[in-house]
């Protein structure tokens, strides 16, 4: 199928008002992250599709999160009114990572992508957190540090780690605690 | 041995220097290669394919509903349609083309289920303070004429006005997704656009 390209649209229009308007309109917002990632985790997850991936920020770092470690500490998961039943509640996740430079939250609800949710420091410089909102439901998370993956000591550990991938669990449900 | 635990022994022992073993890069990849991917079962591929389009998506339904929100939901809708459907994709069509498809479609139920309720533009002030350009007042104020002139558009002129000029369809792929002939489209996009021009140069509303 033939497509001509904007600027060929653009030669339609003569009026130099409109074309501002359309240069204008043709620009993007970032895309939200939370939305992102509400997304992600919502689209069906058949055996093939979990497949998870670690190809995360490098062999280096892998392998010095493997090698340094890093203290977890207590998820807190506050609960917010949210509009209509079944949608995500607000989750906060928080690790203990003094000397990491990147951590971010992976897991089914964004597909393990490490680049989704980047966690972010907290004021005592040793500790990440991150909120997010998740769906009622069950979900296997862990955390990416500088490469590595770390589970949460407080969390119940995922017992379907099929690619070895150490991951924890969240059941998040419709009303009440984890 | 799991995968993973193999790849970390390879790592330790330096034996990985470059890029994972068996993992392909996505960038660069057509869309029809990350559908067959995300059919084979790469996760990777349709999180690809979301971060290419998404923002296409969210634009055209924002400006379509003129409500972030309503856009949001509606953007969400499509994209987990096309995942279900993915397997009856057709390559002849440009994946964009065929989402977009879906798009319209969730966009218009969207918009006959809300017929009642008013019908507003909502400058989105947390869309804005995301931006990482910072806006100056002469930007908002740009922004909010726009958004008031375009909703003030009939929604077919809208549509029409909105996927040839901000999305950039050919005629050819706006008559495939919407199923209006080429003829009314092009008046269409006329009409719109001498609406426009009336609405900003004259400023009606002020």
């Amino acid at each position: 199928m033939r497509r001509d390209d904007g600027s060929q649209a653009l030669d339609d229009v003569v009026d130099p008002v409109v074309r501002r308007a359309i240069h204008a309109m043709r620009a993007s917002e970032p895309v939200p992250t939370e939305w992102r990632a509400e997304l992600l985790s919502k689209v069906p997850a058949s055996a093939s599709r979990r497949r998870r991936s670690v190809e995360w920020w490098g062999p280096i770092g892998l392998a010095a999160a493997l090698c340094v470690g890093v203290g977890l500490t207590t998820i807190a998961k506050s609960r917010e009114s949210s509009s209509g039943a079944g949608v995500a509640s607000r989750v906060r996740f928080s690790v203990r990572a003094p000397d990491a430079r990147r951590v971010s939250l992976v897991g089914d609800f964004d597909r393990w992508d490490p680049a989704a949710l980047p966690m972010r420091r907290a004021g005592d410089g040793e500790t990440w957190t991150l909120d997010v909102h998740l769906p009622a439901g069950r979900h296997v998370f862990a955390y990416a540090v500088d490469g590595g993956l770390r589970t949460d000591p407080t969390a119940a550990r995922a017992i379907e780690d099929d690619f070895g991938v150490p991951s924890s669990v969240i059941v998040v449900a419709n009303e009440g605690g984890r | 041995m799991s995968a993973f635990a193999r790849l970390t022994k390879q790592v330790l022992s330096g034996g990985v220097t470059g890029a994972f073993d068996g993992k392909v890069p996505l960038i660069g990849m057509t869309d029809g290669a990350l559908v067959r991917r995300t059919l084979d079962g790469d996760a990777r591929a349709f999180t690809e394919l979301v971060d290419r389009h998404a923002a296409a998506c969210l634009r055209f339904a924002g400006r379509m509903l003129g409500d972030r929100s309503d856009a949001e939901d509606v953007a969400q809708e499509t994209f987990l349609r096309a995942f279900k459907a993915l397997d009856s994709y057709d390559e002849q069509l440009p994946f964009r083309t065929w989402l977009f498809a879906i798009l319209i479609n969730r966009c218009r139920t969207a918009m006959s289920q809300r017929m009642r309720r008013e019908r507003r533009m909502v400058l989105d002030n947390e869309a804005l303070e995301r931006s990482s350009v910072e806006a100056t007042q002469d930007a908002l104020e740009l922004r909010e004429e726009l958004n008031w002139a375009i909703t003030a558009l009939s929604a077919e002129q809208r549509e029409a006005f909105l996927l040839r000029h901000i999305e950039e369809l050919s005629y050819e792929e706006i008559v495939a997704v919407t199923g209006v002939g080429t003829s009314a489209l092009k008046m269409r996009v006329k009409r719109a656009c001498e609406r426009l021009q009336h609405l900003l140069t004259d400023g009606v509303r002020r």
